[in-house]
């Protein structure tokens, strides 16, 4: 059974898609406040992923100290193939829910 | 991170961030600062990183609540714990008065403590900046007379070949340069430095090199080291700096290296600037290599050394006697009387602050102590009011323990919101000593409220938790839970709740007796220094430093004519009384000595005359305030073509004369001249509380003087800031490349001289106000409480024919009794107590019976009042409605 996202899962994964090879910590909070104008905490998305990774929807590696991070090193993450089936599973339900409600749900 | 305070917001973030992924959190927030100071500027940097710091707490604090509110479902020890967490929460919300002055207290005290364990943790704790600091050593040369003098120059040259226990050693000595760049001529911060000086103390200049051997030849030494905060101030941050000559005192210097940012000099206490203090520019020492007289006996190489890694004290100490013997038989005749100590680098760093940080440390847990039995007070106070509730609880089932657990967490949740607010109290004092504190706090850079400091206030908070609320929870444990469900006040669960808060009243006022004759005790002596013949008149004059470069003045003849010239005009403009120069200013640490002989007499060996040196032109003692004991003052006539005259200080004159009148017309030898005393001024003191006073000669400029700073002093009739400018416009006059620098009023030069014990003062007297206000409203509280429940009492009394002032008295005689007995246990306190003070006592014992009884005085008349108010409340009541009063 595949599992079922919650919602900001679903946000954080979907940035993880969108980002790919440059999919970071930092990338994916800065992607998801630029396209949904919420401010998160560094912690939360962590938290999120960490959450992720143990469901098996993401795996995770680390990469090289940089100086800009002050000689820290960078986790990154990627999709796997369970994350995108429920990933889609996700998209399926939003968009059959939502099929003809467009316009509608727009001007609500 | 730039700032402290960015790293504050940093820290937050990283202990409220999961463990696991705090190193790639951290790294986010690094590179996303980076990115939004690229964009919006560091301001906005700033603002979102504190943004970020609030939003990651409150996501913790939100989680945590979640994951609490699941776990207190149920059971279990930790579902009890975590209800009674909730309970405690809303029962202190629902008293919002209480909560907020229980709070308020602790956060005082806590906070209090917090600093100045930050200020012991930064100056005696923290390691100094260098690598393996505890290695670095400070070698001094001392005689039987006199301790802990700097090194002669070749003394210096054959250690630093001679040494076997350390890697290396340098000498380093004070020495402005003036940068002649544009318009203005700018008095830069200098130092000179032997070869290798960075590389003992163990820093590498981020570009170029340090200083060579060769160039310790006074013909090599052109060269200079950029700090760098000169390098971009100055220089633009340019890296081809190196190789670029550069016009300083009238010579042409090549730059060849530039120090790494926040590169802090080791410091010390003669002829050099403190650690800590901005350093500009750093040229080369000369070592002479002849065996001159002078090279021996002159002493003026301060130096530092680090020992090889594993040398031990003993091995090291070894090494310089052995050292020293080898040096000593190169010395002429007579053979010297020098032996060589060291000392650790952090020791001299420090100075006195030990003594001062232990009488504060003591202060502040006293304080503490007191705020924690007030607030025990306090909670008992409102467990007693509580009463009915505890007994419905324990009738529905609640143990006793379980009621003394629900207080104790109570008592926790109060304790964690005083200590977090008092962190920020901390934060702000520290903040305030960094800003307005005294110029010469050693290691002030050090001071931060960091990791360590938190853990701290941590643990006092926890300390604070226990001890005031494990009496109420004890009191509510051994008491019959049958009783508290009885009505009226005087159960005896209240008996003895009034019994305990009589005690705990007691004590604070113990407690606040001592804080006060503390601070008594430290005011009088600070008035005392005060009103101490300083010796000079501070008032109405003005300072500055002159540096005449030595490449113009070559010799003391044409700076005397400067220094002529310069006062001739400065004396004629508007406003200006009397104006001279000077070699120091007093109270500033100056410290130059000379032995002297005295013609027709003799002296054993060790007991040669010596004193402080002083160069003065005429006026100086007029110019300062120093008054004229015997004889007349350095005059115009004084001339270099003139007899040789000096001056000596009343010390000099009655320690080697026996008056000052005697001394006058004698003829002293001293650097192979004869002079003759031509005057006797006033005693200066070198700090205004030192007991004893060194003699002191003053030479006249043009007889006897070499190059080296010097200060002008200008006693002017009108403010003395008007004349700045004028005085600034004569000497640009005359030399339009010597800058006017450290322009002060004499009397905040004379002001800095007390900053630290100023400080000393300020805070102690605080603690001992906040504590005789707690123990004060402690005794309210009390007696207001106990009024309170004998309403019933007094009504009957008055019913029965009693007089107002008898119920009165009734109570005043209660509160007596706590008075007196906290009184007696303080004094107890005090005279053991008092023995931490004497280091910063002036003329005035420790155990003053004035000060004492000024506070016995003072406790007696407050505790009385505070008694009094309640019990003339009651006795307003009249005696039908209070005895209808029901409890």
């Amino acid at each position: 059974m595949d599992p079922i996202l919650g919602e900001f899962e679903q946000l954080v994964l979907i940035a993880v898609v969108r980002l790919g090879e440059d999919a970071y910590g930092a990338t994916i909070r800065r992607e998801i406040e630029e396209r949904t104008a919420r401010r998160l905490a560094i912690s939360a998305v962590y938290t999120t992923l960490d959450r992720l990774e143990a469901k098996g929807c993401v795996r995770s590696w680390i990469g090289e100290p940089t100086a800009t991070r002050g000689g820290r090193r960078r986790k990154h993450f990627a999709l796997q193939p369970l994350g995108a089936r429920a990933l889609r599973t996700a998209y399926r339900a939003f968009t059959g829910m939502t099929a003809g409600l467009e316009q509608r749900l727009k001007r609500l | 991170m730039p700032s402290a305070l960015e790293r504050l917001a940093v820290s937050l973030i990283s202990f409220s961030s999961p463990v696991r992924d705090r190193e790639w959190i951290i790294g986010d927030i690094e590179e996303e600062f980076a990115r939004v100071a690229g964009i919006q500027g560091l301001a906005g940097a700033r603002r979102w990183v504190w943004g970020e710091a609030f939003r990651v707490v409150l996501s913790s604090l939100r989680s945590l609540a979640v994951r609490l509110a699941e776990r207190s479902q149920g059971d279990g020890l930790m579902q009890t714990l975590l209800q009674d967490l909730r309970y405690a929460i809303r029962l202190l919300l629902r008293s919002p008065a209480f909560a907020a002055t229980a709070i308020l207290i602790l956060a005082l005290s806590i906070g209090a403590n917090a600093a100045i364990f930050s200020a012991v943790k930064g100056m005696l704790i923290a390691p100094l900046p260098y690598p393996a600091p505890e290695r670095l050593v400070r070698i001094f040369e001392e005689n039987p007379t006199t301790p802990h003098f700097p090194m002669a120059p070749a003394d210096f040259r054959d250690y630093r070949l001679e040494l076997r226990t350390f890697e290396s050693i340098a000498a380093y000595l004070r020495n402005d340069l003036q940068l002649v760049e544009g318009d203005r001529p700018e008095q830069l911060r200098g130092m000179q430095v032997t070869a290798g000086f960075f590389r003992t103390v163990g820093i590498a200049p981020a570009l170029g090199r340090e200083f060579e051997p060769a160039e310790e030849i006074a013909a090599n030494g052109d060269v200079v080291v950029l700090s760098h905060g000169l390098w971009m101030r100055r220089f633009q941050g340019d890296p081809a700096v190196i190789g670029r000559p550069v016009r300083l005192s009238g010579r042409v210097f090549r730059v060849v290296g530039v120090l790494p940012a926040g590169f802090q000099h080791v410091g010390g206490t003669y002829r050099t600037y403190g650690h800590g203090e901005v350093v500009d520019i750093w040229s080369v020492m000369p070592v002479p290599m002849g065996e001159e007289p002078q090279h021996r006996f002159s002493h003026y190489f301060n130096v530092v050394g680090r020992l090889r890694p594993g040398v031990s004290w003993t091995v090291m100490a070894e090494d310089l006697k052995e050292t020293g013997k080898r040096v000593a038989q190169k010395y002429p005749e007579p053979p010297s009387p020098w032996v060589s100590r060291a000392a650790p680098l952090k020791d001299e760093i420090v100075g006195t602050a030990p003594s001062t940080l232990t009488a504060l440390s003591w202060t502040a847990r006293a304080v503490l102590l007191l705020a924690c039995l007030n607030v025990a007070g306090l909670l008992l106070g409102r467990a007693s009011r509580r009463t009915r509730e505890i007994g419905v609880r324990a009738a529905l089932g609640a143990t006793r323990g379980r009621l003394a657990l629900q207080l104790l967490i109570e008592s926790l949740v109060l304790a964690c919101a005083g200590g977090t607010a008092g962190v920020s109290i901390a934060y702000a004092a520290i903040a305030a000593l960094a800003r307005y504190g005294p110029a010469d706090t050693p290691r002030l850079q050090a001071i931060t409220v960091d990791s360590g400091v938190l853990l701290y206030t941590a643990a006092a908070t926890m300390l604070s938790a226990l001890l005031f609320g494990l009496i109420p929870a004890w009191q509510l444990a051994r008491a019959g839970l049958g009783t508290a469900l009885k009505e009226g006040g005087r159960t005896v669960a209240g008996l003895a709740h009034q019994r305990l808060r009589h005690v705990l009243a007691g004590a604070q006022v113990a407690l606040a007796f001592v804080l006060v004759v503390a601070g008594g005790l430290l005011l009088r002596s600070f008035i005392s220094v005060l009103h101490a013949d300083a010796g000079f008149s501070p008032e109405g004059a003005l300072t500055a430093s002159l540096e005449l470069p030595t490449a113009r003045y070559d010799t003391p003849a044409k700076a005397a004519d400067f220094f002529t010239r310069a006062l001739e005009r400065i004396r004629a403009l508007p406003g200006v009384q009397s104006a001279a120069i000077g070699s120091d200013l007093p109270w500033t640490g100056y410290d130059e000595n000379t032995g002297f002989s005295i013609a027709g007499r003799q002296f054993a060996d060790g007991e040669e005359p010596e004193g402080r040196y002083h160069f003065v032109t005429a006026g100086y003692a007029s110019a300062t305030g120093i008054p004229v004991l015997a004889g007349r003052e350095i005059s115009e006539s004084d001339t270099a073509d003139a007899p040789m005259t000096v001056l000596l200080n009343g010390g000099a004159a009655r320690k080697y004369w026996g008056s000052p009148e005697a001394a006058v017309g004698a003829r002293i030898k001293i650097w192979g001249r004869e002079r003759t005393v031509a005057g006797v001024i006033g005693d200066l003191r070198d700090l205004p509380w030192d007991a004893h006073v060194t003699p002191a000669v003053y030479f006249p400029v043009p007889q006897t003087w070499y190059s080296q700073r010097m200060f002008l002093v200008a006693r002017t009739a009108t403010a003395p800031d008007a004349t700045v400018d004028s005085i600034r416009r004569v000497i640009a006059d005359l030399d339009p490349e010597l800058p006017l620098a450290n322009v002060k009023q004499l009397e905040a030069v004379a002001s800095a001289a007390f900053a630290t014990r100023r400080l000393t003062l300020s805070l102690v007297t605080a603690f001992g106000v906040i504590a005789l206000f707690l123990a004060v409203v402690g005794i309210y509280g009390l007696m207001a409480q106990t009024v309170g429940q004998r309403v019933q009492e007094f009504g009957v009394r008055q019913a029965l024919g009693a007089t107002r002032w008898d119920i009165v008295r009734l109570v005043l005689s209660q509160s007596v009794v706590l008075t007196v007995a906290g009184l007696g246990a303080g004094l107890v306190l005090s005279v053991l107590s008092t023995r931490l003070l004497t280091s910063l006592l002036y003329g005035v014992g420790r155990a003053d019976p004035l000060t004492f009884g000024a506070v016995t005085a003072l406790l007696l008349g407050t505790s009385a009042v505070a008694s009094y108010l309640p019990a003339r409340r009651a006795t307003h009541v009249s005696p039908a409605t209070a005895l209808r009063s029901s409890n």
